[in-house]
């Protein structure tokens, strides 16, 4: 029994953090705030050389067979530099979605790095957790209707689409399919509205073949999300044990400091359900595997935020300038905290699983 | 990572499942070892002890030598989780085998170990701590309780408060200041009194909840002999942080209870009809409930990474100290939750002392304030005042 990474995986994660720190960290997001592409072909190559696009894809596709914890620690590696590339919908969702459909041909492309692909979920006017019932209409396997907060779609080379009739898979520039950026106040991460009229699709399956790619997808964001409020709290320490104001550091306040003591008990009881999600996904069944993953979304969309936002309360005013890293985290996780569902929208569903159930599942002794 | 137990815990598992089933009478189901207990339980739940210790589930962690296993973490967590399944009140002595027996075993002469430890162990003996005074709270150190050598024997004069069990204790593990010119750490001096010598009086102290669970002791002229010294004289302070690091590393069980109680939270919610459907189907009720069970699988995933810390020979890292700080304010949610459920319900039986007693999750064993305190310096570093 191990929480644990193991010390290969530690190692794999120093090699991502030096290699993100060589690319400029947060200097690289910066210089690609708010376009509409913001990976830079280079940056994704080394990506791939690194194993990380295909990290989650099987050996004969030229991947690494990896599991969802050694994901989890790539996305708390980009998450500490708010990496702004199309990791989680490619690298994650669309890997993951690839693999349950057996598209050996697709796998190949996301894994060496050469394409990228994501998911087409949500619809207009329904709360995330119901996404399974899709409304976009299908007729001879063409589709037509509205998606939207689709992650990474401007230049995605294949999009997953749920629709009444199953997923379907449609090239990123099909004739008849629109893709509009989505204005977003977190420039580190790309959503766009996709407008389908009559778009000719390859039908793959049902919608809830894609349930444990969803699953894997939530985990993940909240890893991206821990790396963030990690950093988070890092540099508000920082600057309370160097800043001084009537001659003391302002660290020594007990106001500053039991802020940061909470900020680290909401990361840490985050770290711990987080790690036991990832492991889930790779090692529990299904039904496991949902209910760590719900559980995690609701916890870190609630708490997250809260320790970027008390992190800038520590910065000051310094806190609310643009010059600042601070804000590109609270950022950052104000768009993990609204991404596929908010806390009410997870507890709600959490509530369908051990409310609505005549004894409610604990997690085991396993 | 891997968050199986190992598989030769099942085994384990499965030996105190049976035990216990064959020896736990139903009368003593539910029985709680804390709070106020009439003459009548103390010897039903000393009958008990003595067939734990007897069977080798009192203290399962102590050295053979001592009655113990010389038990791993694993079988710790297992020998809980399956006591708190059988709803097995626990051993007599929670205080004394977690956190006085260390000290005892750490510091103690072998004619002390002797004597002391098995008759502990069976519940023969009960043991408070007498640590805290009227003065002497959060800032411990600052404790004034006398104690002057005069040939074979320590004058004790002073008082201490806030033991538990104090009204039923045999011996007190006391701290004890032997000199008042050095520097406050350095000159306490830690003992291991009779509580049935002359000059010691116990008033129980009544609890917000009505309950006798706590006493505060006085000392008048007490002699007590000089052989109740634990460790070196004036160093008393290191005495007792051997038992206070030992109450922490304890709490990766906190989880058990605070889980059972949820359970039964949410079955109380699909029971209760209000307006003609269970008060579980309210929206808002639902999002409460939903939350307090989160925090509840939550201090169960951190006390797992406490325990495979301890399994694989980690140093205590930073969820070590904040478990007791998640398991106070889970107890806070839990009683929050219980009234927007419950509604009047909520304010009688065991539902309406939960409420009240989740008062003191963040008060005994330290505050949540001096945890800060603690978390900020030692496990951020941030600068000291």
């Amino acid at each position: 029994m191990d929480t644990h990474y193991t010390p290969e995986q530690e190692s794999f994660r120093n090699t991502l953090r030096r290699f993100l720190e060589d690319q400029g960290g947060t200097h690289f997001t910066r210089s690609r705030w708010s376009e509409p592409r913001p990976a830079t072909a280079g940056i994704w190559q080394a990506l791939a050389a690194l194993g990380v696009t295909g990290l989650l894809a099987p050996q004969h596709t030229g991947g690494l067979a990896g599991g969802m914890t050694d994901m989890g620690i790539v996305m708390e590696e980009l998450g500490r530099v708010v990496h702004p590339g199309p990791c989680w919908s490619s690298c994650v969702g669309a890997t993951s979605a690839a693999a349950v459909f057996g598209l050996d041909a697709l796998l190949l492309a996301l894994a060496d790095g050469s394409q990228t692909a994501t998911l087409a979920l949500e619809e207009p006017g329904r709360r995330f957790p119901s996404w399974q019932q899709a409304q976009l209409a299908v007729t001879d396997d063409r589709l037509s209707g509205h998606k939207i907060q689709v992650p990474d779609a401007i230049g995605a080379d294949r999009v997953f689409v749920t629709t009444s009739n199953g997923v379907y898979l449609v090239p990123g520039n099909a004739n008849g399919l629109t893709i509009t950026g989505t204005e977003c106040l977190d420039g580190s991460r790309r959503c766009a509205a996709l407008q389908f009229d009559n778009v000719a699709g390859t039908r793959l399956g049902d919608n809830a073949q894609l349930a444990p790619v969803i699953d894997r997808m939530l985990v993940a964001l909240c890893a991206d999300g821990l790396g963030a409020a990690q950093r988070a709290l890092e540099l508000a320490v920082a600057y309370a044990s160097e800043r001084k104001q009537f001659g003391q550091h302002i660290g020594s306040f007990q106001a500053i400091a039991h802020l940061c003591a909470d900020m680290l008990q909401q990361l840490e009881l985050g770290r711990a359900g987080l790690h036991y999600a990832l492991w889930a996904q790779d090692a529990a069944d299904p039904r496991e595997a949902h209910r760590a993953a719900v559980m995690c979304k609701a916890y870190s969309s609630e708490n997250f935020p809260q320790i970027a936002a008390n992190a800038i309360q520590i910065f000051g005013g310094a806190g609310f300038t643009w010059e600042y890293d601070i804000q590109l985290f609270y950022k950052r996780l104000l768009s993990l905290q609204m991404t596929w569902g908010n806390s009410e929208v997870w507890l709600e569903e959490l509530a369908t699983l051990v409310v609505d159930v005549a004894a409610p599942p604990l997690t085991v002794e396993h | 990572m891997d968050y199986h137990y190992p598989p030769d815990t099942l085994l384990f598992r499965r030996e105190v499942r049976q035990w216990l089933q064959d020896n736990l009478d139903e009368a003593l189901r539910g029985q709680s070892n804390r709070g106020a207990l009439t003459v009548e339980q103390l010897d039903q739940l000393r009958r008990w002890n003595r067939k734990l210790a007897d069977a080798g589930y009192a203290a399962i962690s102590w050295a053979p030598e001592y009655g113990g296993r010389a038990a791993g973490v694993m079988e710790q967590v297992v020998l809980a989780e399956e006591m708190h399944r059988a709803d097995a009140p626990g051993a007599l002595n929670p205080i004394g085998l977690a956190n006085i027996a260390p000290s005892i075993m750490a510091w103690g002469t072998e004619e002390q170990k002797r004597t002391l430890l098995p008759r502990m162990r069976r519940g023969d003996d009960i043991w408070c701590q007498g640590f805290s005074e009227p003065d002497a709270g959060s800032d411990l150190a600052s404790l004034r309780c006398r104690a002057v050598l005069d040939g074979e024997h320590f004058i004790v004069n002073g008082q201490k408060v806030w033991n538990t069990l104090g009204h039923y204790a045999d011996y007190c593990e006391l701290l004890v200041r032997t000199d008042p010119d050095a520097p406050k750490h350095q000159g306490i001096t830690c003992l291991l009194v009779d509580m049935h010598l002359p000059g010691i009086t116990v008033k129980p102290l009544t609890t917000l909840t009505g309950a006798e669970e706590f006493a505060e002791i006085f000392f008048t002229d007490v002699r007590v002999p000089k052989s109740a010294l634990l460790g070196p004289i004036n160093q008393g302070w290191q005495v007792a942080m051997t038992t206070l690091s030992n109450e922490r590393a304890g709490v990766a069980n906190l989880h058990l209870g605070v889980r059972k109680k949820i359970a039964r939270l949410i079955q109380a919610a699909r029971d209760l009809d209000i307006d003609g459907k269970p008060v579980s189907q309210d929206p808002v009720v639902r999002q409460r409930l939903a939350r307090t069970y989160l925090y509840g699988e939550y201090q169960k995933a951190l006390a797992d990474v406490c325990i495979a810390g301890e399994l694989n020979q980690r140093p205590p890292g930073a969820e070590s100290s904040i478990t007791k700080q998640c398991w106070s304010d889970i107890e806070h949610m839990i009683a929050e939750t219980s009234a927007s459920v419950l509604g009047e319900e909520a304010h009688r039986g065991s539902w309406g002392d939960n409420r009240l007693y989740s008062r003191a999750t963040s008060i005994a064993g330290g505050t949540t304030q001096i945890n800060k305190n603690i978390i900020a310096r030692r496990v951020l570093g941030l600068p000291k005042a």
